[in-house]
């Protein structure tokens, strides 16, 4: 979405801009300014965890399915020990 | 020969030829694996990146504990108001996180939630050498997720190519820095020459820094989006394949690897701009 790269690169600014002027003050003002220091911060966060958030496509449904197919391959994996173990027996008969 | 020495002969030739099909499917099952764990393994490598290089937005140049303690003495020594809950943090380390922790962990959840979904997916095959034969079908219907995933992928990759994140609280002290030099009336023309030339230095090794940071990120995504693609390659031809193409195809996996590790920057940035642009279309 546009706007939220918009957003995010004035929101860089902002956060600069309010921590070049923490970094100048004094421990007195640093005091007062540490919360708008914050503000920016979490704003920039907030704004990059929603542009990331908007990439994600894969569904619940999907990792239920994933599930699935995982346990489809592992009970296949059983039968198959299984019919293996049973051909074998068996070839000892036969061989 | 007698019937029943025929039939023993048939039955005999029967077994030995499902094993041996057990045996070559088990064998394709766990070349089909190594590109699984090729890819897993690749965007784990590159969600670490991109988690390292977001954080380090925040990181300040590192102090040694001595300058932290003479520091925190000086503050105290100038600092004219009374001590609180509120205000100790930033007394004892005015250079400390001053995120919101609930934005920090919205952050942190997106980014582990991501990672899950691919690690979910290289999960899927955990077992798929000893369930080749009858689990052939899962691996096919795997696809359309590996897909999404590779979507994912280019999307999250096109947007840090575009806007990567970048040393903010860095360039922030360097720029205070500079403002101080500037305002600094003390020094003759030499002194503040030469600390121009000093913070010059600095600024260079700081975007230096930066453009490392991104171009590391950026080479660990292309990576993985290659690997992705290839998978889905042989996943959706699974069937047809057999173990020397798919053994093939993890050779090419490991040598175009090699290939990106040589990009340069310019032309991962152009690999970044076309996988966004492929994931928009």
């Amino acid at each position: 979405m546009p706007n939220l790269d918009k957003l995010i690169a004035q929101s860089k600014k902002a956060y600069v801009e309010i921590a070049t002027a923490y970094d100048a003050a004094d421990i007195n003002q640093k005091i007062v300014l540490s919360e708008s220091v914050q503000k920016a911060q979490s704003t920039l966060v907030a704004l990059q965890t929603a542009n990331l958030a908007q990439s994600v496509t894969v569904t619940d449904a999907d990792l239920a399915e994933m599930s699935r197919l995982r346990a489809k391959i592992n009970n296949a994996a059983e039968l198959q020990s299984a019919i293996e173990g049973i051909i074998s027996l068996v070839s000892k008969f036969l061989v | 020969m007698t019937a029943s020495k025929f039939s023993q002969i048939c039955r005999t030739t029967l077994i030995v030829a499902t094993l041996s099909l057990l045996a070559a499917c088990s064998q394709k099952a766990e070349t089909l694996k190594l590109s699984v764990t090729q890819f897993g393994t690749a965007t784990q490598a590159a969600f670490d990146s991109y988690g390292t290089a977001y954080d380090a937005q925040f990181t300040s140049f590192s102090k040694a504990p001595s300058a932290q303690r003479d520091e925190f003495v000086t503050n105290m020594t100038d600092f004219t108001g009374t001590v609180s809950a509120s205000n100790i943090d930033v007394l004892i380390d005015p250079d400390g996180a001053k995120i919101d922790p609930s934005v920090a962990r919205q952050w942190q959840d997106t980014l582990s939630g991501l990672r899950t979904q691919y690690q979910q997916f290289v999960a899927i095959f955990d077992n798929i050498e000893a369930g080749s034969a009858l689990g052939a079908s899962a691996v096919t219907q795997s696809g359309p997720i590996l897909e999404k995933l590779r979507g994912q992928l280019a999307t999250i990759t096109g947007d840090f190519t575009k806007n990567p994140p970048q040393l903010l609280a860095k360039r922030s002290t360097l720029i205070a820095k500079l403002n101080a030099i500037r305002a600094d009336k003390t020094d003759d023309q030499d002194a503040h020459t030469l600390r121009y030339q000093l913070w010059w230095q600095d600024w260079q090794a700081l975007t230096e820094a930066e453009k490392q940071m991104q171009t590391d990120t950026l080479r660990k995504f292309v990576s993985a989006n290659t690997l992705g693609n290839r998978l889905q390659n042989q996943i959706d031809n699974y069937a047809r394949l057999d173990v020397a193409s798919l053994l093939s195809a993890v050779e090419q996996g490991i040598s175009l690897v090699g290939d990106i590790n040589k990009m340069s920057p310019q032309e991962l940035i152009t690999q970044g701009t076309a996988l966004a642009q492929t994931a928009t279309n």
